[in-house]
């Protein structure tokens, strides 16, 4: 379902003017572009209420920790784990023993 | 589906996760601040969530987990009936139903699980987990 939209006339320097003029859609561009500021505004500004203080620095190790876990796992290797997983319940369903360990 | 949804959710928080995040643990915050900050979503399974209300009796930090999933950046990830074999299975490797539906939903989005549990989980290398220090 598409949900309502406004028409809105904005004014933006050259940069900004330069850059929506290359993009094939230029309202979901500025769509997107909203939408991810807001999640972050929101985020932070919930942070702020309950008075929890965030740094850069913890954000950046938090990140570099998500990125090492994603390195170490390529779609393949979630793919993997599904398919044994399956396999082996579907073994265990013949065979009627108790899972053990598949992935 | 909308634009937000089409945002890859890259980091499932557990019940121990989300427990810490109510209890303002930064180890459980900035991994989730990080995720939106890089334009992704963080997703907490229906079951955790039920999970996580059924202990958190503070009305603030009840108030705080309806925040936290209002988030435009937070997807409440269901669990599939046809998926019953492979939520089994893991129900019987975690010993915890909710554990067992965060780990069914790191794999199908590719996700990274956020905890303070993660021995629960496996061998170390069995999931992809994030520990969170105590």
């Amino acid at each position: 379902m598409t949900s309502p939209v406004r028409k809105l006339s904005i004014s933006v320097p050259q940069d900004v003017a330069a850059t929506l003029a290359e993009q094939p859609n230029a309202s979901a561009y500025i769509t997107q572009a909203v939408r991810d500021r807001r999640a972050v505004d929101q985020f932070r500004a919930e942070q702020a209420r309950r008075g929890v203080q965030l740094t850069e620095e913890g954000m950046a190790e938090a990140r570099a920790r998500r990125r090492r876990v994603e390195a170490e796992w390529p779609a393949e290797r979630y793919d993997a784990v599904r398919e044994r997983v399956r396999e082996h319940m579907q073994d265990d369903l013949v065979g009627g023993d108790r899972p053990a360990s598949a992935a | 589906m909308t634009p937000d949804e089409e945002r890859p959710v890259t980091l499932v928080l557990d019940r121990s996760a989300v427990l810490a995040y109510l209890a303002g643990s930064i180890h459980a915050t900035e991994p989730v601040g990080e995720v939106i900050e890089d334009r992704q979503r963080f997703g907490i399974t229906a079951v955790t969530v039920a999970e996580a209300l059924a202990l958190v009796t503070n009305p603030k930090d009840r108030e705080d987990l309806h925040v936290l999933l209002r988030m435009d950046a937070c997807a409440v990830l269901s669990t599939w009936g046809e998926d019953w074999l492979e939520l089994s299975y893991w129900r019987g490797v975690t010993s915890r139903a909710d554990l067992a539906t965060t780990a069914m939903a790191a794999l199908e989005h590719r996700a990274s699980i956020l905890t303070r549990e993660g021995a629960l989980y496996g061998t170390d290398g069995h999931l992809p987990v994030i520990y969170m220090p105590q």
